[in-house]
């Protein structure tokens, strides 16, 4: 066994990985150097030898049933990823490794899901910013949508209902050139808006008469407004 | 001792780190701080004069791409379910992530939470559908927040 440990310390060295060895009872039998710094209040890891690894790992507690079947069940692993413990980010791998015994895998993801969360972070504020803008336009009366050259790429809830569509994939599904409505000869929104430049203009779209105006959100998206005209 | 696995399972930005942070440690933080995996808490709390440690799951928010791993659901005692009152939304989707919870823990007892309750008035409170198993909370003003968790406590204990 001090064999055993002497090797899979040298693999560990990088500290990336690191284990621990724990026995049926799920006490802990023996661990790799440096796993202390997952475990907040501990200095030395001495002292926890013979302790309950769930002392150190509540997150096992509730998987006793999972973790006592790795006993019997041929190859089988217990898996459990991206723990934040005492700020490192590891994941969790327990498999038989015989003599009785447990070894608990700990795989040190820190910098990966660090890099994870601030993408994630940025996409969470994305998608609150984008549903409060879209609550925004969803209040106004008039049929709002944003185009590039060639696609509608946002509407509101205005413009879905009165083409009667779910949503803005099956609009582009439709083939929806509005641009063609203002002048048959047009080949993009770009040409509509140049048009317009700046002014309000008239469209019939499907036989109702709009008010039209754009305006430029960047050198390729347009916000394109249709009020309609009560006759 | 007495150990209870409680989850707290809700869409991103509810509200469920801040709830934990007002539960454990009476904190909170106005910051919005993403969380990702899952980190635990730990509360000792004392029913009926018996002590039980309550190992609280601070669980990444579930989105439709992004479902909470099986392994972070078992052997859980209790749920709390969280939703924004300000994004109806999150609170639609709760009872989704309760269908998903009880297919892995049928027993587990559960609680929702409707919260950031502060932000809206009491009139427009009002308007949502509440079961006894429901409440407004604020881990902002420290509403409900002791309450909830203590009544969940009970559920499981007995």
């Amino acid at each position: 066994m001090k064999n055993v440990q002497l090797v899979l310390n040298a693999i560990l060295s990088k500290e990336m990985f690191h284990y621990i060895q724990i026995d049926e009872e799920m006490k802990i039998i023996s661990y790799s150097y440096g796993v202390e710094k997952y475990f907040p209040d501990i200095e030395q890891m001495a002292q926890i030898t013979g302790s309950d690894i769930r002392e150190y790992l509540p997150e096992l507690v509730g998987s006793e049933k999972e973790i006592e079947e790795l006993f019997w069940v041929y190859n089988a692993s217990f898996d459990l990823d991206t723990i934040n413990k005492n700020g490192y980010y590891i994941d969790l791998t327990i498999q038989y490794c015989g003599d009785k015994s447990l070894l608990i895998t700990i795989q040190d993801n820190t910098n990966i899901i660090r890099a994870q969360q601030k993408l994630l972070q940025s996409n969470n504020e994305l998608t609150l910013l984008q549903n409060a803008l879209q609550k925004v336009f969803d209040q106004q009366n008039a049929l709002m949508f944003v185009v590039d050259n060639y696609k509608i790429k946002f509407a509101n809830q205005k413009f879905t209902e009165h083409f009667q569509q779910n949503s803005i994939e099956e609009i582009n599904k439709m083939n929806f050139e509005i641009y063609k409505s203002y002048d048959e000869n047009f080949e993009s929104y770009e040409d509509l808006f140049l048009t317009l430049s700046g002014k309000a203009g008239y469209i019939t779209i499907e036989d109702e008469d709009f008010v039209i105006q754009a305006s430029k959100l960047d050198i390729t998206h347009k916000l394109i407004t249709l009020t309609k005209i009560q006759n | 001792m007495i150990r209870k696995k409680i989850l707290l399972i809700g869409d991103f930005n509810v509200g469920k780190t801040s709830l934990i942070r007002r539960y454990v440690d009476n904190t909170f933080d106005d910051k919005y701080l993403t969380t990702i995996g899952v980190k635990i808490s730990k509360k000792l709390v004392e029913v009926d004069g018996e002590e039980c440690e309550l190992l609280i799951w601070d669980i990444e928010g579930a989105t439709e791409l992004k479902k909470i791993p099986l392994a972070y659901m078992k052997g859980a005692s209790g749920a709390i379910f969280v939703g924004d009152v300000a994004r109806m939304e999150t609170i639609e989707h709760i009872d989704k992530h309760i269908r998903t919870f009880l297919e892995s823990n049928p027993n587990s007892k559960y609680v929702i939470a409707y919260n950031k309750a502060d932000m809206l008035s009491d009139a427009q409170l009002e308007t949502f559908e509440c079961g006894e198993k429901t409440f407004f909370t604020s881990a902002k003003e420290n509403l409900n927040v002791d309450e909830m968790f203590k009544k969940l406590t009970s559920e499981m204990l007995t």
